[in-house]
């Protein structure tokens, strides 16, 4: 029981700092980004090059990938999504258009790492990968500090979000978009920040998760988007709380039904998502 | 001494005008009814697997021989066609199944009815060249799959209702066997061995060798109380490590893809069993050094289960075979896997096929099925239903602190000791 509250809380909080940016984009963009995990395992390969070529520690890595994927995103949202916007009639146009677009986005970002990194199919970054010990259980140290780190990032987010100006312009354009190109905030460069943010905080967890894990691919972005995906339709679509709240959820029950029968994780994941969601279709903190 | 009234002068003209007549119009009548041969400059060889997708890691690290024995052959001329009585260069048709399943049959059937390509190499994995197995039945295409290894259709070559599709590796019903003789060979002359845990990767790979396995294991007395599969993109191995852990089995068995990860795990966890086998992916020295950055004294002590057959290049042809693989790779520790040498001794077993009996695919097959062919292994002979036979390979191997694995099962073959119990974890 100890292990499923440790490892479970552990997962979650990996889980949650997943979702939150991809909840994050959606809630002010409405931008479903399903090319959300390329850019986690962007933050991965970047990792992996500055590890790999300069021995750079993963964890100092995040102020490399961070921004550079944080660049990346905005002139993404530029390039593909500002010109859908103009160009779409309705939200919904917008949103099937867009979605398109990030399946489009899938392909090439992972054809294009993979034909850099041809020869390279897996990477890993090894750190910390130590045994240590929580209440008689033996936990690996690297996934305690990938989990602490998950939480602080959250946390930081959160703080931005609710104490600063740009956190409030977002929060704004979430809740009345027209409202807030009244009152003169510039909802296209709130919509480019946003969008550079979601895919920061991706390629942080990617940074993070290349240190524990050693089968990441170009190809392992959707397995993250998948479980992304399930948090924040639990949590609720752009909830904040509800992204850290259903990411813990999420882990706690993968978590438990690992230790149970490993082959019905996934079975149980989504029984209890579509059990949740028939009670509140809008999610845990859905409006 | 000929008796002169037995035939006259003229009946033995005659006769010898009868047998004249008729051995030209015999020559006449064999050439006027044989077509033919069209024209011919180069033989195409096709092959469909996944460039990108999931199966690209797989495709990059076993099917990298298909190009290089075309461009080996090419380097010395081509590929001999006995009806055409020259060398004729190879050229190949590749396409990308995307690693989707659909894509790779299409694709095949394409390569078969409009590329019309001479040859045909297999798909990546045991799925995928088990769906694609009966289209080469169908279009009578002879085909050895090397990345693939099933009991189920290794039934069906045995039968004879697969008489195009064959293989290499060891199938799971083999693998299970040669397991099993190690494991009694360690218990009665090493070191107690009485039981094993197994969890597998639930795909048809997986469940077979797993199954074949635990079989093999428990009718000779082994005890296997683990026996659990796992999902693929298994987020943590920590509940299947306790569970081998509580076990306190002797011998860890994972037959899956998601080694690295496993033994990060259970180095992390302090998980040490006495014997550790795991693959397919932990027996290929780049992804081992170079990809999940293990160091020799990490590895020490793990085992491949890769059946027959495993070589270990210790034969002066295959260590410069060996040496030669690393610098046309081109990367670091891109040394061969136990298996590398056999695959591409495969491929050779098809063009000297070609080189007996032609292109024609119905002689190539039976030429497959019952020739004996001189490869980089030495003697090699496809089984249809069986592994393949190879003079140098042995079955099962284990990291013992060098660039690649030494063959450690059967000990006729074997080039290093037996590491029974594995050591401990290298400290943090």
């Amino acid at each position: 029981m100890i292990g499923i509250i440790i490892n479970g809380a552990i997962l979650g909080a990996i889980f949650s700092l997943i979702a939150v940016g991809l909840n994050l984009q959606y809630g002010v963009t409405r931008i479903l980004n399903i090319a959300h995990g390329e850019f986690l395992m962007l933050g991965s390969y970047i990792t992996y090059i500055f590890f790999t070529l300069y021995g750079v520690n993963p964890l100092v890595s995040l102020v490399i990938s961070g921004p550079i994927v944080f660049i990346l995103g905005i002139l993404i949202q530029i390039v593909v999504f500002r010109k859908l916007v103009h160009v779409s009639r309705s939200a919904e146009e917008l949103e099937s258009r867009s979605l398109l677009a990030c399946f489009g986005l899938t392909f090439i970002i992972q054809n294009v790492v993979a034909e850099i990194f041809r020869g390279t199919p897996i990477i890993s970054a090894p750190y910390l990968n130590v045994s240590t010990d929580i209440l008689g259980e033996p936990v690996p140290l690297n996934m305690i500090v990938v989990a602490v780190m998950s939480v602080i990032i959250s946390l930081v987010m959160y703080l931005v979000l609710r104490f600063t100006s740009i956190g409030l312009a977002m929060r704004a354009t979430v809740e009345e978009p027209a409202g807030a190109q009244l009152v003169g905030i510039n909802i296209f460069k709130i919509h480019a920040v946003s969008f550079g943010i979601g895919a920061l905080l991706a390629a942080l967890a990617g940074s993070m998760l290349v240190m524990i894990y050693s089968n990441i691919t170009p190809y392992i972005g959707p397995q993250y988007t998948f479980i992304a995906l399930a948090v924040i339709i639990l949590g609720g679509m752009g909830s904040f709380i509800g992204s850290l709240v259903g990411g813990f959820l999420i882990g706690y029950v993968y978590y438990a039904s690992l230790t149970i029968d490993a082959l019905i994780t996934l079975a149980v994941v989504y029984s209890f998502l579509i059990i949740l969601l028939i009670i509140r279709p809008k999610g845990l903190f859905g409006r | 001494m000929l008796n002169k009234k037995a035939i006259t002068k003229m009946q033995a003209v005659i006769l010898i005008v009868i047998i004249a007549v008729a051995a030209v119009a015999g020559v006449a009548y064999y050439f006027m009814t044989q077509a033919p041969l069209p024209p011919k400059d180069k033989i195409v060889i096709g092959w469909v697997h996944g460039l990108t997708g999931y199966l690209q890691p797989q495709v990059e690290t076993l099917h990298i021989y298909y190009k290089w024995i075309i461009e080996d052959y090419n380097a010395t001329g081509g590929l001999y066609v006995p009806e055409y009585g020259k060398k004729l260069p190879l050229d190949y048709i590749e396409y990308d199944d995307e690693s989707d399943i659909e894509k790779m049959l299409s694709l095949t059937e394409k390569l078969i009815t409009e590329d019309k390509v001479d040859l045909l190499f297999a798909p990546c994995s045991t799925a995928f060249a088990y769906a694609a197995f009966p289209l080469y039945e169908q279009y009578h295409y002879p085909v050895i799959a090397v990345s693939f290894g099933s009991d189920e259709s290794g039934q069906k070559m045995k039968t004879g209702e697969w008489q195009y599709s064959f293989s290499v590796l060891g199938f799971p019903g083999e693998t299970g066997q040669e397991m099993t003789e190690l494991f009694q060979h360690i218990n009665s002359s090493i070191a107690p061995l009485n039981s094993a845990g197994i969890i597998y990767h639930a795909d048809q790979h997986g469940t077979e060798y797993s199954n074949a396995t635990n079989t093999y294991l428990t009718n000779a007395g082994f005890q296997v109380p683990v026996l659990q599969s796992y999902p693929p993109d298994i987020a943590d191995f920590t509940p299947l490590i306790n569970t081998l852990k509580d076990a306190n089995v002797d011998v860890a068995i994972m037959f899956g893809y998601e080694g690295a990860n496993f033994i990060r795990k259970c180095m992390a966890l302090d998980y040490n069993p006495k014997l550790l086998f795991i693959g397919p992916s932990m027996e290929t020295p780049f992804l081992v050094y170079t990809a999940f950055q293990f160091t020799h004294d990490d590895v020490k002590g793990v085992a491949f289960y890769d059946g027959w057959p495993s070589t270990a290049y210790t034969t002066p042809e295959l260590a410069e075979w060996a040496e030669a693989h690393l610098a046309r790779y081109g990367l670091p520790n891109a040394y061969p896997y136990p298996a590398s040498a056999t695959f591409y001794a495969a491929l050779q077993c098809v063009f000297q096929a070609v080189e007996k009996v032609g292109l024609n695919r119905e002689k190539i097959a039976e030429a497959l099925r019952t020739e004996t062919f001189d490869t980089i292994v030495g003697e090699t002979k496809i089984r249809p239903g069986y592994s393949m036979q190879c003079e140098l390979a042995g079955t099962i191997t284990q990291w013992q602190g060098r660039n690649m694995m030494d063959v450690i099962w059967p000990l006729d073959a074997a080039t290093g000791d037996i590491i029974y119990p594995k050591p401990e974890w290298p400290a943090g």
